[in-house]
């Protein structure tokens, strides 16, 4: 998994390229802890993630969470496969998904 | 030819990738190999965390043409797929518990030389062999009709006594031996698992009260439906035969109630009583939870029992299209266009039946619930339009969850406890389906429908709801166990399985539409709905 960050003022768009799994979840965790604060709206450029599993879930609510305290979350270009995921779990409901 | 992989979650990137191929290979969809991808790593998590170090390997196989992957791993006994029925709402593997949990079709467990072995299918066909179903009906009306028009009555006839009819009966003799066995484990089973999910005082008892009071209800509405359409909107004429000596039906109440009470402990099974058999069923379950541990070697013959006589039902039932095409064109030729609107009106008032209990529901929110029933409709009505169509309430469980949570303002606990609930025990579109196809083929069949029959029928079509609806083909199962009790030649039966995979969805969307309103109910009496969130009209 590779992680691109551009950070304008307090926006931040984040592109994830590759899978979201039990294995890299915890590698996304971290970039986004550290580059979260002060961050008041967040895109999570998903259009290069082609697979995620329970653990990439995990680290979207936690982000979700705290996001919803400091500002917004946005997911953008997220494929089929991915969309799937979000559905059968009900995160379709709680994310904003562009 | 298996492959066999080791699985390293270390290196899970690489092994999905050798996965990707081994399955593209088999011609695997795309969509199935996301799906087996998916489930490989979530099981391969909880291998690990039960049995930390024990390498686990995938084997990709392909077995009477039945393309699986199985997962196994050696250490102590461990099911992952019996976990799924106990999970909550702020617990760490949640997410990975649903994702199982709505796979839960796709998977199996066994345990052998102290390896514990979880076998993925790969293919999921239920949405081909709906269009099966719905092209058999089409084909099987247009030959039927053909046949009418060009064949002599007496060739008709002889085709019917030698042909079709001789296709129906081996297929309902072998399901026939199939029906006692497969819904005694199948209640047996479910009995004893909702033993852990019951055991949760006040709120279990008021959930379990409300879903028994909405499948009561269902079954009175589809009486209500079925009888007068039946009755008076049949085309006449159509008599299809007369009832097996087996009919069950004894004179008064005090001989009816007796006779539901075996004085033998075999006899039911090996006479096909099924009456007996349910309350037998329902009795060995009970007693299983109270025995507790001790029962626990049995609770688990009779799960693998389980497992097997499904298989077998699922084997039988890939024959379903082939039967509806031949009994479809057996009655077209017979009867021409005559026997259509007897299909029509079965998928009517199924639908009716199932928006008359939409409308029970928004009652019982304002009279049980005390809260107005408008965004329950709404925003109920709005999310069911958009996912979609699913075919086993487990499948909708997260989604149900989902909803009640961040649109209706349940609080998980509620929604992931009353819904987990509801997609194991709540069946009133199947309840409605049995009872609706039962007073069908007593019309077809000029069975008397007596206050004593129609009595067994409300209590069993309540306990095959409950019992054995989270089965596969539970339909198919269900209407042979009520046909069987009404004496019915099984051979009526090819029709309404045809059918009845049509109206499959719609039957599960209207479970899952009853799980939300219990779910909105109870939350407010245990003061767990967020009035912000419910009436909010985003």
């Amino acid at each position: 998994m590779d992680i691109r960050k551009e950070l304008t003022g307090d926006r931040l768009n984040m592109a994830v390229i590759g899978r979201l799994d039990t294995t890299t979840a915890p590698e996304l965790d971290a970039a986004l802890k550290e580059a979260l604060p002060g961050v008041k709206e967040l895109v999570l450029d998903f259009s290069a993630m082609d697979y995620i599993s329970s653990a990439g879930l995990r680290v979207l609510l936690s982000t979700q969470k705290l996001m919803s305290k400091q500002g917004s979350m946005v997911l953008t270009g997220v494929n089929e496969g991915v969309m799937e995921v979000f559905e059968i779990t009900g995160f379709s409901g709680i994310l904003t998904i562009e | 030819m298996a492959q066999t992989f080791d699985v390293d979650l270390l290196h899970i990137a690489a092994v999905s990738e050798a996965l990707r191929e081994a399955l593209r290979a088999e011609r695997a969809t795309d969509r199935e190999i996301r799906q087996t991808l998916l489930l490989v790593e979530e099981i391969t998590v909880k291998f690990s965390e039960c049995m930390p170090g024990a390498p686990v390997t995938a084997r990709v196989q392909r077995s009477f043409g039945k393309l699986s992957v199985s997962l196994s791993a050696a250490g102590p006994e461990h099911n992952p797929i019996l976990e799924t029925q106990n999970w909550s709402a702020g617990s760490e593997d949640y997410y990975r518990t649903m994702i199982l949990r709505a796979h839960k079709h796709l998977l199996n467990y066994h345990r052998v030389e102290g390896r514990n072995v979880v076998t993925i299918h790969v293919h999921t066909e239920e949405k081909k062999y709906i269009v099966y179903s719905f092209v058999a009906l089409l084909a099987g009306l247009v030959i039927g009709l053909l046949m009418h028009v060009l064949f002599p009555a007496d060739t008709v006839e002889w085709l019917e006594a030698n042909v079709f009819s001789l296709i129906e009966q081996i297929f309902m003799n072998a399901m026939a031996a199939m029906v006692v066995p497969a819904v005694f484990c199948a209640v047996v089973d479910s009995i004893t698992g909702l033993s852990s999910l019951t055991d949760t005082g006040r709120m279990g008892g008021r959930i379990m009260r409300l879903y028994s009071l909405t499948t009561a209800l269902a079954i009175l509405v589809a009486f209500a439906l079925a009888l007068p359409v039946f009755t008076h909107l049949l085309p006449d004429g159509i008599l299809l035969g007369a009832t097996n000596d087996a009919f069950f039906d004894a004179p008064g109440l005090r001989e009816f109630i007796l006779s539901l009470v075996p004085v033998h402990l075999v006899e039911p099974i090996l006479s096909n009583n099924m009456p007996q058999v349910l309350l037998l069923a329902v009795v060995t379950g009970v007693a299983m939870g109270i025995v507790g541990e001790k029962s626990e070697p049995l609770r688990r013959l009779i799960a693998a029992l389980n497992q097997v006589f499904q298989t077998i039902v699922a084997i039988i039932a890939l024959v379903v299209p082939l039967l509806t095409f031949i009994a479809t064109a057996s009655l077209a030729a017979r009867f021409a266009f005559r026997p259509l609107p007897m299909i029509l009106l079965l998928g009517l008032v199924e639908l009716a039946g199932c928006t008359i209990m939409f409308l029970i529901y928004n009652l019982m929110i304002r009279v049980f619930g005390g809260v107005k029933s408008g965004p329950y409709a709404r925003k109920t009505l709005r999310f069911f339009r958009r996912v979609n169509p699913r075919a086993s309430s487990g499948e909708y469980l997260p989604k149900v969850v989902g909803l009640c949570t961040n649109q209706l303002g349940v609080s998980e606990r509620v929604a992931s406890f009353s819904a987990a609930l509801g997609a194991s025990v709540n069946m009133d579109g199947s309840a409605i389906h049995m009872v609706v196809c039962c007073v069908l083929m007593a019309q077809l069949f000029g069975v008397e429908l007596t206050p004593n029959t129609m009595l067994l029928i409300a209590v069993m079509a309540f306990v095959l709801s409950g019992g054995a609806a989270a089965v596969q083909n539970s339909g198919m199962l269900s209407v042979s166990s009520l046909a069987m009790m009404m004496g019915i030649p099984t051979t009526a039966l090819a029709l309404i399985f045809g059918v009845d995979q049509i109206l499959d969805l719609t039957r599960t969307a209207s479970n899952a539409i009853g799980d939300v309103a219990v779910c909105v109910i109870v939350a407010n009496k245990e003061n767990e709905l967020d009035m912000e969130i419910y009436t909010d009209t985003e």
